[in-house]
């Protein structure tokens, strides 16, 4: 297991960099120059002021030097503190960005998949010992809203429920858990809910056709026949093989979740990663995107070690050697 | 009451009859020359149209700005914005809308002169308490108000006004580093030098006469402090924004709490110079507190539901007609409206590249087809008709309504003259073409679209993210056919000249090669400050860029709906521009 930890460590900084090359010159492909977006469009007219204008402006912002001094100059800042240097936009730097947003979004991502596994694995064992019986299609019901309904329809749907039935708005600033836990509580509670829904929805399907397939094998039988109680036959020795599709699923989705969510962060004014990922697109900040999505890879990379370290743990017969 | 089914059924075919019965009898109704609502109470009312001009399109109480209440102290005014404001504040560097609007209580609204509160059309003393030019207006002098603080309690003085306008209009340099000019250096002309002849007044020498300055200071801020900047600078920090340098600025409030990606607050800045007709001292206001509202449905529960005092001065959260019934029924009358016109779209030709546009005829055609009151319900049912300027404009020339393509009663003639240019120019089948757009202009995009391929011609979308747009248009060699972009909103026609003008080639407008448009606006130049010259000239230049060529299509633009809560009292909603007075120094709290 060490060593197949210590090598799939080793892949970790080849594979940033090979992401990070791909992500700067995509965004240097893609048309759209931030110098022209910050001057409002009118920098490359014939007046020579305005060309020259533009000229000053890109170098201001160090967009005139050759590409491969400017990748060198970000992935140097990427490792010697800088973190990324400063956004092209407003000057902040990279590190203070993702200091203040991603723990926004970590809470969000923690408190969503919290809830959606708590929600998911009941109601799939639910579902798949039940199968073809009340409990199943009750449970159904919920996971395939919650699959088939976008979050932003039940965002603008819970939105007006608080507002015209319950006559409760959500905060319309964040604060932080540490300095104020309800009112952050109040905030965060909905959009955690949303994104717990969809991704229950999906882990609760998975988990009951694992389970499903699991509850007809010969050891089930074996172990019915033992006299063992039918939970202690479902939890203990089926569950336990049934949940390594979830467990996959959950690191997918947990992903996703750090990645952030634009439309429910715009909706509950949440200052997560989302926005300001999507922001920096539009702007062509390259500092910001480069620098976050080598995180958000780096993130991705450890969960999915983790994740293939959580199948040794959960199922014995699993083995790195 | 009818009791039974057959009483019912009586009483139904009774009141059915009534009216038919009314109506055989009845003089036939008189048909309105022009279709009703579509036009704003703000639009000129030229004598064919104004019969059919319509009420004003909604029925709410209009803004209660100037209040006829005496004035109270204190309070905290809730108006939230949409975001962080980009480039650290830096109103130099700026040209994004959400950077603006957290910087107006803190800058204040204008520099050494400003639009006139009451009146977006006038010039007002601000910074500078007078001021006067040669008789060349190549040189101006602008006396600078005695008692103004920056909020660090240091003495605004000459130096600091001239330090300013230098770094705006030639940058910085330290070392090997270079700070360039403002993004609005080059609006102010050519500048020779500016410096500070006495201790109270700052000198503008230009190369060449620019009669119309004090209009291109009036909407630039005051934000950059000297003696916390220029130490920077020294450093090597010559891209210091306001922000690094704790927003210090001479504006009604100070900031006291920045959370980035959630809110800003703002409190009395008690050292403001401003005062009000009485002699009492401006802001009225204890403080302000923006906190960002990024959905226009989670703006409508926060103010509905009492978090917010006031809507956000934004296209995406305007309100449209539904929403604003909404409004109504929630809160009645305790809230009100602040009506104010905002750019023009239009679909601009671009008659450099080889095509069918290139034919004046083709484009007669498509700008006698559109129809333009159309738009209305796609920009949610608060519209006006205009051209290149506001119908509040004193320099607008109402006549356009009159000309095929935008008078209502000739439409079904103008349409089939539309028809037949196209056919004349050898398309009478219609053909193929394609509009740019950005992404979030998409309803514009699709509704000239829809029109385009009721006159035969099959309009592709082509939807592109701002980055991408303005990389595709903001070039000496444009390849796109049509664009969908906002005109510029300007209080003076002159200040077009950047937009219409053929040497300028896109980015915010049409493209063409046009040696005519330069003279007319050289034209307009030579009569500068002239009013009736420049307006003859303006009227001329509509009249040829958008009738006779034309290279642009104006449909009919938006009309800003924003709510503020009753109690909001003091407030000037401009005719335009829906940055101006956003600085709340006069606003108060009625509650």
């Amino acid at each position: 297991m060490r060593r197949y930890v210590i090598s799939r460590l080793l892949l970790f900084p080849p594979t940033l960099v090979l992401v990070s090359l791909a992500i700067f010159l995509m965004m240097r492909v893609l048309p759209g120059d931030v110098a022209l977006l910050i001057l409002g469009g009118s920098g490359e007219s014939s007046d020579p002021r305005s060309l020259q204008l533009l000229q000053s402006y890109r170098a201001a912002l160090g967009l005139a030097d050759p590409l491969p001094v400017q990748y060198l100059s970000w992935a140097w800042s990427m490792v010697n503190g800088q973190f990324g240097g400063s956004s092209l936009i407003d000057h902040e730097p990279v590190r203070a960005i993702l200091a203040r947003r991603f723990p926004v979004t970590l809470q969000l991502a923690l408190m969503a998949f919290t809830l959606g596994w708590l929600t998911a694995i009941p109601l799939g064992v639910l579902a798949a010992y039940y199968h073809n019986r009340w409990p199943d299609y009750a449970a159904r019901i919920p996971t395939q809203i919650g699959y088939a309904l976008p979050n932003f329809w039940i965002a603008l749907l819970l939105l007006l429920f608080l507002n015209r039935v319950i006559h409760w708005n959500p905060p319309l600033f964040f604060s932080p858990l540490l300095e104020d836990p309800l009112a952050n509580l109040q905030q965060m509670i909905w959009p955690a809910l949303i994104q717990a829904w969809a991704f229950s929805a999906t882990a609760a399907r998975v988990t009951r056709s694992s389970l499903l397939e699991v509850l007809g094998q010969d050891y089930i039988r074996t172990a019915r026949s033992k006299g063992l109680s039918e939970w202690s036959v479902a939890l203990r020795h089926g569950l336990r093989s049934a949940v390594i599709p979830v467990i996959t699923i959950g690191g997918t989705q947990l992903g996703v979740l750090l990645g952030g969510t634009v439309i429910l962060e715009t909706v509950f004014g949440i200052p997560g990663i989302g926005q300001a990922l999507v922001q920096s697109a539009q702007m062509r900040d390259y500092p910001v995107i480069q620098s976050f999505a080598v995180v958000l890879v780096a993130v991705v990379l450890v969960l999915n070690l983790f994740v293939d370290m959580l199948y040794a743990f959960v199922d014995p017969r699993v083995r790195y050697s | 009451m009818p009791q039974t089914r057959r009483e019912f059924l009586g009483a139904a075919l009774g009141l059915t009859a009534i009216p038919l019965l009314a109506a055989c009898g009845a003089p036939a109704p008189v048909q309105p020359a022009v279709a009703p609502t579509t036009i704003s109470a703000a639009a000129p009312k030229p004598a064919a149209a104004a019969a059919a001009q319509g009420a004003a399109i909604f029925a709410n109480p209009q803004p209660q700005a100037p209040s006829d209440k005496p004035p109270t102290y204190g309070g905290t005014l809730v108006a939230p914005t949409y975001g962080d404001p980009l480039f650290g504040g830096d109103t130099m560097f700026g040209a994004l809308s959400v950077t603006f609007t957290a910087t107006y209580p803190v800058n204040g609204d204008g520099s050494f002169v400003k639009q006139a509160r009451d009146d977006v059309y006038k010039i007002a003393p601000h910074l500078a308490d007078s001021w006067e030019n040669n008789a060349t207006y190549t040189e101006w002098v602008f006396k600078i108000r005695d008692g103004v603080t920056w909020h660090d309690g240091t003495a605004f003085t000459a130096q600091d006004a001239a330090w300013w306008l230098n770094l705006g209009l030639f940058g910085a340099r330290s070392g090997d580093k270079i700070r360039p000019p403002a993004i609005w250096g080059r609006v102010l002309g050519d500048v020779d030098l500016v410096d500070t002849p006495d201790a109270s007044h700052v000198r503008i020498k230009l190369r060449g006469p620019e009669p119309l300055l004090p209009l291109n200071l009036a909407t630039q801020q005051v934000a950059h402090p000297r003696h916390l900047m220029q130490p920077r600078i020294d450093q090597g920090d010559v891209m210091v924004t306001p922000s690094d340098v704790g927003w210090v600025s001479v504006g009604p409030f100070k900031l006291t709490q920045y959370d980035k990606g959630s809110r800003i607050q703002f409190k009395r800045h008690d050292g403001y110079w401003e005062k009000d007709a009485k002699g009492n001292k401006l802001p009225y206001l204890d403080g302000i507190s923006m906190p960002y509202v990024r959905d226009a449905n989670a703006m409508d529960n926060a103010f509905t539901g009492g978090q917010i005092d006031a809507g956000i001065r934004n296209s995406n959260f305007a309100l449209s007609k539904s929403r604003l019934e909404t409004y109504r029924k929630t809160l009645g009358d305790k809230f009100y409206l602040a009506q104010i016109g905002f750019n023009p779209y239009g679909l601009h030709f671009n008659v450099t590249r080889p095509g069918p546009f290139q034919d004046v005829r083709v484009r007669k055609a498509v700008a006698m087809w559109i129809d333009q009151a159309g738009m209305t319900e796609v920009l949610g049912g608060f519209a006006q008709a205009e051209t290149f300027l506001r119908p509040t404009n004193p320099y607008n020339d109402p006549e356009f309504l009159q000309w095929p393509g935008w008078n209502v009663a000739t439409q079904a003639a103008d349409r089939a003259e539309a028809k037949r240019l196209l056919a004349e120019a050898g398309f009478p089948t219609g053909f193929e073409a394609t509009i740019l757009s950005q992404q979030n202009w998409q309803p514009w995009a699709v509704y000239y679209q829809g029109q385009l391929s009721d006159l035969g011609i099959k309009a592709n979308l082509d939807l592109k993210d701002a980055g991408t747009y303005t990389q595709l248009t903001a070039t000496k060699d444009p390849q796109w056919e049509l664009k969908v972009s906002g005109i510029t909103s300007v209080t003076h026609p002159w200040l077009l000249k950047d937009a219409l003008n053929a040497v300028s080639h896109g980015g915010v407008g049409m493209a063409h090669d046009d040696p005519h448009v330069v003279e007319l606006f050289d034209r307009m130049k030579a009569v500068l400050p002239d009013e009736a010259r420049t307006k003859a000239v303006y009227s001329e230049l509509q009249r040829y860029m958008i009738r006779d060529q034309p290279y642009v299509v104006p449909t009919f633009s938006q009309l800003y709906e924003i709510p503020y809560r009753s109690y909001v009292q003091g407030l000037y909603p401009p005719a335009e521009n829906t940055y101006h007075n956003l600085d709340f120094a006069t606003v108060w709290l009625d509650k």
